[in-house]
């Protein structure tokens, strides 16, 4: 037992100081380390963002994003069309052998979901980069992007992280399409507490409403330091909704 | 103090583009991170898991470290951050209790089987009892009782007064006290 130790104990009414003291005994944090792994990987995350740093090339203007799709594009339509099988009378013909209607589609289906997946990458880059303008249009590019945990998960951190009032307006818009994902409520609702600006809380009250989770109202309109039209709005929402 | 400078210091070097800095952060403060988060979590691959999510969260968010400003606190926000994003896409408890074995909780070489018995019990419950608590609650008690801090420095880490960090300790340990009460009142009947 420490100083600070001490200094908590002294504080806690007598009743509850055996509980306290009982408490140091089912630790062993202390002795745990983490493994190997963990070293490992941060090395490799490491070494991964400096190369990125040193890619100025690759970091993320709206240009070079708009020409990366556009190279995937070009290389997946090249490939489309020479990577299929040559039947009778190929090349212009191709199109009219029995299956290649079905092998066209499939071919098209995985070009779109490379567009979308290219996306979602071009857009999680956008949200992290220095500039605000450029985390803003990734807000904005983002509604391009497949909905999967990467990209709501960027946009829940940046709604909750980011320093900019405009930038955190920007993503709760992209995350208006993905009210239905997993978790996405709860944590609009857990965000709010947290933000100091009437324009963000109202942004994310809206959202809520438009999701009617009911639990996420009630711990939303229950949290500290929102303006109190904000809470008004979201109280009455909950109350609806019961 | 001195060390808390000089990893203000680093970070700033980090947030400026010399991002080896960010390996010396990784050094001083992973394992402590990785404690933090194994307590948090109950479970050693998540902690590991966090830990590396926390860094990452630093080389992304680095520009919005303000010069000047306390490293560790900020640290310590992202973990906060990254344990609750964890609890809400597993579920709201820790998967498991914290440590099965206690390195310094065995009974006493003289008490006997029913009284070993009865502290492995008490201790299992007990852990279960703090995996009930809120995110907040654990934290705050994770932070005075297991890494012992005093109440200044929680102030810092949590961002709010000394005041607020007394009145949160005192609702922790009522709250565990409560949970433990019903608990034990379960299994003793």
């Amino acid at each position: 037992m420490n100083d600070s130790d001490n200094d908590v104990r002294r504080d806690l009414p007598e009743d509850c100081r055996a509980l306290w003291d009982d408490l140091g005994a089912i630790d062993d944090g202390d002795a745990s380390v983490p493994s190997a792994r963990l070293r490992a990987g941060f090395q490799a995350m490491l070494a991964a963002e400096k190369a990125r740093a040193a890619a100025p090339a690759r970091r993320t203007s709206r240009a070079a994003a708009v020409l990366a799709l556009a190279a995937s594009l070009a290389v997946g339509f090249v490939a489309g069309r020479w990577v299929l099988p040559a039947g009778p009378g190929s090349g212009t013909d191709a199109g009219a052998r029995p299956g290649a209607g079905a092998d066209a589609a499939a071919q098209v289906e995985a070009l779109r979901e490379e567009m979308r997946s290219m996306s979602r990458a071009v857009a999680i880059s956008l949200l992290r980069h220095p500039s605000a303008g450029e985390r803003i249009r990734g807000a904005r590019y983002s509604s391009g992007a497949a909905t999967d945990g990467g990209i709501v998960g960027a946009l829940l951190e940046t709604v909750r992280e980011d320093p900019n009032v405009n930038v955190r307006l920007a993503a709760l818009s992209a995350l208006g399409d993905r009210l239905d994902a997993p978790g996405v409520p709860d944590a609009l609702a857990d965000a709010l507490a947290a933000q100091d600006s009437p324009h963000v809380q109202l942004g994310i009250a809206e959202l809520l409403i438009a999701a009617g989770d009911r639990d996420a109202l009630g711990r939303a309109a229950a949290a500290e330091g929102l303006d109190p039209a904000v809470r008004e709005r979201l109280a009455a929402a909950a109350g609806a909704s019961t | 103090m001195e060390a808390m400078t000089d990893d203000t210091r680093r970070m700033e070097r980090v947030r400026s583009g010399e991002l080896d800095e960010l390996g010396v952060l990784f050094e001083r403060h992973h394992a402590g991170l990785y404690r933090f988060c194994r307590r948090m979590t109950g479970a050693d691959e998540a902690a590991e898991d966090l830990v590396q999510e926390i860094f990452l969260r630093i080389l992304r968010y680095r520009d919005t470290f303000e010069p000047g400003s306390d490293f560790r606190a900020w640290v310590f926000r992202l973990a906060r951050n990254a344990c609750n994003d964890w609890f809400r896409t597993r579920g709201r408890r820790p998967e498991a209790p914290l440590a099965e074995e206690a390195a310094d909780g065995r009974p006493a070489p003289d008490a006997g089987p029913d009284d070993a018995l009865a502290a492995t019990r008490d201790r299992d419950l007990l852990r279960r009892s703090l995996a009930l608590l809120s995110e907040d609650h654990r934290a705050v008690l994770l932070l005075s009782r297991f890494e012992c801090r005093k109440y200044k420095e929680i102030a810092v880490l949590l961002d709010c007064s000394v005041a607020a960090v007394k009145v949160r300790v005192h609702r922790a340990v009522k709250q565990l006290r409560k949970h433990y009460g019903e608990l034990r009142a379960e299994v003793t009947g």
